[in-house]
């Protein structure tokens, strides 16, 4: 499955457009990361606890995307973009989409 | 089992969970596939193994340096040892806390039986429904294969 962020795959003609496929994951990190993130808050630098959490999300809510994607039958998708939104406090929320196409 | 042992074939369950797991089945395999994951438990942890593989490849990133400092800071006897007398002190004293001022309650005198019980009620409702919770994460934790990825 080809996955980019481009309006075409580069050496391949999309033949049919087979529509919108998303995938959204939210997800937290146990309340030990929290507390030490709330330190992290105060003294500054990188938040290693929340840096993790966004990258399990993004990539779970990008393999939703393509799961979705697979199941409309789809060789790759492309105008991929990440979208996020704020429902949890303490929680990484991620909404991957794309447009699914067959390639010749 | 030592080096030169040749690799064994994989079965045709892993080969079939490979392939689900890298997206190579067609849709109506990828549907048994997915049937066989939601009544066969061994099946699925395979397919989360190679899941959690495939993640991991995808993810994979050389280190950059301030990842081989924080690595290094975080190993240090003296900030692991001040990490660990932090929570151990923080959670005893935390628990602590709760369990003598429940206790204090239970024993006053003064107050009635009716909001004990009703107190009681919600620390115990809220007790099952944080073990129900942290149950279901740790028999969830196998079939997630996203818990390795770092950044």
């Amino acid at each position: 499955m080809i996955v980019t962020t481009c309006d075409n795959v580069p050496g391949h003609e999309i033949t049919s457009t087979l529509g919108l496929c998303r995938g959204s994951a939210i997800r937290a990190r146990h309340i030990g990361k929290d507390i030490m993130a709330v330190f992290k808050n105060i003294t500054g630098g990188e938040m290693h606890e929340y840096s993790k959490l966004l990258a399990e999300t993004r990539e779970q809510a990008l393999d939703r995307m393509t799961e979705d994607a697979q199941a409309k039958g789809a060789d790759a998708v492309v105008a991929v973009r990440y979208a996020s939104t704020a429902i949890a406090q303490g929680a990484a929320e991620f909404l991957a989409y794309g447009t699914a196409v067959k390639l010749a | 089992m030592n080096a030169t042992d040749p690799t064994p074939e994989p079965s045709q369950d892993e080969l079939l969970a490979m392939a689900y797991a890298d997206g190579e089945l067609n849709e109506e395999a990828r549907r048994d596939a997915a049937q066989r994951i939601a009544s066969d438990e061994a099946f699925a942890l395979r397919v989360a193994h190679y899941q959690r593989l495939d993640v991991a490849t995808r993810t994979a990133t050389p280190p950059e340096p301030q990842d081989t400092a924080h690595a290094k800071l975080s190993a240090e006897p003296t900030q692991k040892a001040a990490l660990g007398l932090g929570w151990f002190a923080l959670v005893v004293g935390f628990f602590g806390f709760y369990a003598w001022a429940f206790y204090e309650m239970i024993r006053d005198p003064e107050l009635e039986t009716f909001p004990k019980v009703l107190i009681l009620g919600g620390i115990g409702g809220f007790l099952l429904l944080f073990l129900a919770v942290l149950r279901n994460r740790l028999r969830e934790i196998p079939h997630d294969p996203y818990t390795k990825i770092q950044r």
